[in-house]
């Protein structure tokens, strides 16, 4: 019996001992940041690229202390291309992950759904590459726990329908669309709305559903009325590639280009259809070829090189969301929903990874004192022309 | 007329693409009373293996496709000795084989993906794709290319299938796999084979895919619209899968082009549809029920 006591006043003396332990770690739990983004599928590298791009600033913060004495971890999310794994990956993130916030979705129809959920759980939300809609409600007010981590898309679309019409001479456009997307049917509207007003005209219209790869039907209509330019705010390279072949391939390429905006600014682009895009014009955020991002470029290089894919601007869009969040907890010095909102709400001039100072406005969660680049398809190479703000 | 014709060269190009993988879907169904619709798949290792033979190795196109082709065919036989075969063994449901093919489908896609990542590549020929002008219309060498292999490859099918021994025994196995096999034809073997011919035209309107538009992982899409071709031909009709793909070629190009694009998936499955309605076993199909 004594004996049979000992051993149990042993094992309560051990489990006690486990139970500090766990307290001792539960003090530095790591900071966990989640991400969704575009993982499998044709589009894989939108989100591969960005997760080794926020792996490896994540890396570079804990080898530092990490952030308020606490280790950072990344907790990323395959949303592949079904609308309805944004929702899923938001609630594992949220009840399961217990993430402090979300980085992502990178695309509009992911990310307009999530107001509410992350709203509900009080845990803030910064999608990229998005629409008005993303950060706003239908009435006009904003989603308090949503903060946009790139230029608002119509922004740069009206800057690209002023430049075409006032620097460039243009006067005919007709317009591509892919009509299953957010992002290219705002775009669409914003040309359309700007290029119109100052004068010009959208002499057709067509469309595309999404994982289109077949144009030449549209392609032959739109050529018929004799535009200068067609404007093709595609989501995805590869339609874009398609399409400047087939226009190739139909005889028009000589006289009519293709516009665009920074949804196929992607390198790899050249490499499938770089003679085809001639003479492309298009609108960027960020200009990639800039020397400021060379140093970024060639460590990502060298640490990535295996991926096979090019780092590209949306995954450096990911990394602003990222410093907008570690700027966030550091201000607020607290990882609490609520703290870290108010604290994303006041950014002010906060330098981010695609250059510039941005300012967060507190009426529609964007950001401001964003630069557009002009870009031209020059030798089957992405060259900037100027910077050009309207 | 001249935009007219255009858009005709157009669909019929497209068509035949729908037209070799709907050949290959049909010729499993004809045998084996199921879909395979790990097709997509196949007709992606077929892109990358003539990509790589080219690109690696330095391959002529003609070189490369034959290659594709006999690569395509190696993995058309491995998945059915690895997955279909023992299922069927098994006795296993159509329903279950089915499914088991799309999830090949969908495992070889993603393989393809974690391997060699799922960037969008351009097929490195120059030759396909400069455009041959034939004074009203516009042709990229590809295309044409693309039309004679095709029509090479369902003649030698044809002859294949209706001259020699081998294709009478698939014939008979088409008609009634279990008597065919009581009567002492080697299923199996008769299986391998069908499965490498549904392997060569995988592989053959993969490389075609790819000169046309891009190599990349997901490329297998295209496989759902050869298999609604397939069913519009009817379900293991030869004739029927060709017919099938050219028809919805033309029908996708021409909605698009003088009705609107955004309603040329609703013509092509409201063409499904009612063609199903009214002949239950699509154009050319055979007669029997109970097959999934």
């Amino acid at each position: 019996m004594k004996k049979m006591k000992r051993i149990i006043s042993l094992l309560l003396v051990f489990i006690l001992m486990l139970s500090l332990v766990a307290c001792g770690g539960e003090k530095k739990d790591p900071i966990k940041i989640g991400f969704e983004g575009w993982s499998s599928g044709a589009d894989a590298y939108m989100g591969q690229v960005a997760i080794a791009v926020l792996q490896d600033y994540i890396d570079n913060v804990n080898a530092n202390g990490g952030w308020l004495g606490r280790q950072v971890e990344l907790v990323p999310y395959d949303i592949s291309k079904d609308f309805s794994e944004s929702i899923n990956a938001t609630n594992r993130l949220i009840n399961q992950d217990k993430v402090t916030a979300i980085i992502g979705p990178d695309g509009s129809p992911f990310a307009i759904p999530l107001g509410d959920i992350v709203e509900n759980a009080q845990i803030p939300l910064l999608p990229y590459g998005s629409n008005a809609a993303v950060t706003l409600n239908d009435d006009g007010s904003v989603k308090p726990y949503v903060f946009r981590a790139c230029p608002v898309d119509s922004d740069s679309a009206t800057v690209l329908a002023s430049y075409v019409y006032k620097e460039m001479g243009v006067r005919r456009v007709a317009t591509l669309i892919e009509t299953t997307n957010a992002y290219c049917v705002g775009m669409g509207e914003a040309f359309v709305k700007a290029f119109t007003s100052l004068g010009g005209e959208i002499v057709a219209t067509e469309s595309y559903p999404v994982e289109e790869i077949e144009f030449r039907a549209q392609l032959t209509k739109l050529a018929e009325s004799k535009p200068e330019y067609i404007f093709m705010p595609a989501a995805a390279y590869k339609e874009v590639g398609n399409a400047a072949k087939q226009l190739k391939e139909l005889g028009f390429s000589d006289n009519i280009k293709i516009l665009g905006t920074d949804g196929w600014y992607i390198p790899e682009l050249m490499g499938i259809a770089g003679p085809e895009l001639e003479g492309a014009h298009l609108i960027i955020g960020a200009d990639m070829s800039d020397p400021e991002f060379a140093d970024i470029i060639t460590d990502y290089n060298k640490k990535h090189g295996d991926l096979d894919m090019e780092l590209h601007i949306y995954a450096l869009y990911a990394l602003n969301a990222l410093q907008f969040i570690e700027h966030a907890i550091l201000e607020a010095g607290s990882t609490e929903g609520p703290a870290i909102r108010d604290a994303l709400e006041n950014i002010k001039d906060l330098e981010v990874s695609t250059g510039g100072k941005w300012t967060l406005d507190p009426k529609t969660h964007n950001p401001k004192g964003s630069e557009f680049s002009i870009v031209k398809v020059t030798d089957s190479q992405f060259k900037t022309i100027t910077k050009y703000t309207d | 007329m001249n935009i007219f014709l255009q858009q005709l060269i157009t669909g019929l190009s497209i068509g035949s693409v729908y037209a070799l993988l709907a050949v290959g879907y049909a010729l499993i169904y004809s045998i084996f009373d199921f879909t395979n619709f790990a097709f997509g798949a196949l007709m992606m290792i077929g892109t990358y293996a003539a990509f790589y033979s080219i690109s690696l190795v330095n391959f002529p196109l003609l070189g490369a496709i034959i290659i594709a082709m006999l690569i395509t065919a190696v993995a058309s036989i491995l998945v059915e000795i690895l997955a279909y075969r023992p299922m069927r063994e098994k006795k296993a449901s159509k329903l279950y084989l089915m499914i088991t093919a799309m999830g090949v489908n969908i495992f070889i896609q993603n393989l393809a993906i974690q391997t060699i990542g799922g960037s969008v590549k351009a097929f490195p020929s120059d030759w396909a794709k400069q455009v041959v002008n034939f004074g009203i219309v516009k042709m990229p060498r590809s295309d044409i290319l693309a039309a004679i292999i095709s029509l090479a490859m369902l003649a030698i099918l044809w002859f294949f299938l209706y001259k020699s021994r081998l294709g009478l025994g698939i014939r008979a196995s088409a008609y009634d796999t279990r008597t065919a096999g009581l009567m002492g034809l080697n299923v199996n073997i008769i299986s391998l084979t069908v499965f490498a011919i549904s392997g060569f035209t995988a592989g053959l309107s993969g490389v075609f895919f790819g000169m046309k538009y891009a190599v990349y992982p997901a490329m297998g899409g295209i496989s759902n619209k050869a298999f609604i071709a397939a069913v519009i031909g009817g379900l293991g009709s030869l004739p029927g899968a060709v017919i099938g793909g050219i028809a919805l070629g033309l029908i996708e190009t021409m909605v698009s082009a003088y009705v609107s694009t955004t309603f040329r998936d609703l013509f092509s499955y409201a063409t499904l549809v009612l063609i199903l309605l009214f002949l239950p076993n699509g154009l050319l199909g055979k007669n029997i029920q109970d097959k999934l």
